[in-house]
């Protein structure tokens, strides 16, 4: 029976250092091929291209996703409070935030990252706040129906300063530092 | 040269979004991948980690029942299954510097904000596989090593305690092939 590689340690005083076994270098990686670093730019384009491929799709898959918006914030509305209930309403806010872009659709990511960062940010549901909820929810569900898409759409940015200053007189300003680029 | 045949690893993709996870299939299958496996939340994910066996895991942040952070900490906890070691990408909407954080030290080996983009999540395919970095075990940690390169300028305690730093590089194989030309 073949024996399992096994992972190499170095015990230090406070800490250990071990090494697995490489096996996927072992098994997926060769010589060969036209890259010094195995980036594969043919296989890229193939990658990209079959994402195009479904870009037919994302229209629809934009709408139900802010039905889902919207069925989450109905269970929300039962009673705001409940953590159950904004854990919905967060994770749909969040695929929204995650994929508006994607979609073709980078206002309503940019208002859903406005919202997660509020239900994150936000003391208490009191009436105040969950308003400013309910007028984020309205401003992501009016862009998907209308079909804004342009990031420099001068209307919905107007909209997106004035919800963003509502937000920072609750939550405080820039209490979420993002990061944007290549990160960990 | 060297390359990467994608056919031959094997892919968890755990997504409570039916789009992203069919987005991700979509973009794993154009690179070459055969084998890709979905789950729909923490919990599921972690059943396919040990019925399949995937050699990479590609995971999101925010899902129900357990979410991706949790999922991480359980793949990474010593005796807990047979491989705690699988490259862990966290793609998710994430991007505050603090989750980023709290995503490294549960263990995650590479960390991608949504919106996807084909070549971001190709290149931590490739960063997982060409150059995989030791893991390190402390009291209250175990995962991979979470200093990429040892800096020069650090001038602060040495945190992990023992007052020796000792830095162990690995030798990316087609380092060696190209010494080997």
């Amino acid at each position: 029976m073949k024996k399992q590689p096994q992972p190499e340690t170095i015990v230090h005083k406070d800490y250990s250092v071990i090494i697995p076994p490489n096996t996927l270098r072992d098994r997926a990686m060769s010589i060969g091929g036209k890259s010094k670093d195995g980036f594969d730019t043919e296989a890229l384009e193939r990658a990209e291209q079959a994402l195009a491929a479904l870009a037919d799709d994302f229209s629809q898959w934009m709408h139900d996703e802010s039905a889902k918006l919207e069925a989450a914030r109905e269970v929300f509305h039962t009673d705001p409070s409940n953590d159950d209930n904004m854990q919905t309403l967060y994770r749909a806010a969040h695929d929204i935030r995650g994929q508006g872009r994607t979609f073709g659709y980078p206002l309503a990511g940019e208002l859903a990252d406005g919202l997660c960062d509020l239900l994150d940010g936000a003391e208490n549901m009191d009436e105040k706040t969950v308003e400013l909820v309910d007028a984020h929810i309205d401003a992501i569900r009016a862009v998907v129906r209308d079909g804004v898409r342009d990031e420099k759409d001068m209307t919905a940015r107007v909209l997106i300063g004035e919800l963003r200053s509502a937000r920072e007189a609750i939550i405080g300003v820039d209490r979420f530092v993002k990061l944007t680029a290549e990160v960990y | 040269m060297i390359r990467v045949d994608f056919n031959k690893l094997r892919f968890l993709v755990i997504d409570d979004n039916a789009h992203m996870r069919r987005i991700l299939r979509t973009l794993l299958h154009g690179f070459g991948a055969r084998e890709v496996y979905e789950a729909e939340d923490g919990a599921a994910g972690l059943e396919a980690y040990t019925t399949y066996l995937p050699d990479i895991v590609i995971t999101d942040w925010a899902m129900p029942i357990f979410d991706g952070l949790e999922l991480t900490a359980m793949i990474r906890k010593p005796g807990a299954n047979s491989n705690p070691y699988a490259p862990i990408i966290m793609l998710t909407g994430h991007s505050e510097k603090s989750r980023v954080l709290r995503a490294r030290d549960a263990g995650v080996t590479e960390f991608l904000c949504k919106p996807i983009s084909a070549k971001a999540l190709y290149q931590r395919i490739l960063n997982v596989v060409v150059n995989p970095r030791p893991f390190v075990q402390t009291k209250d940690y175990f995962g991979p090593d979470r200093r990429r390169t040892p800096s020069a300028n650090y001038v602060g305690a040495e945190r992990r305690g023992s007052g020796e730093v000792e830095v162990i590089e690995q030798q990316p194989l087609y380092n060696k092939a190209r010494g080997a030309m």
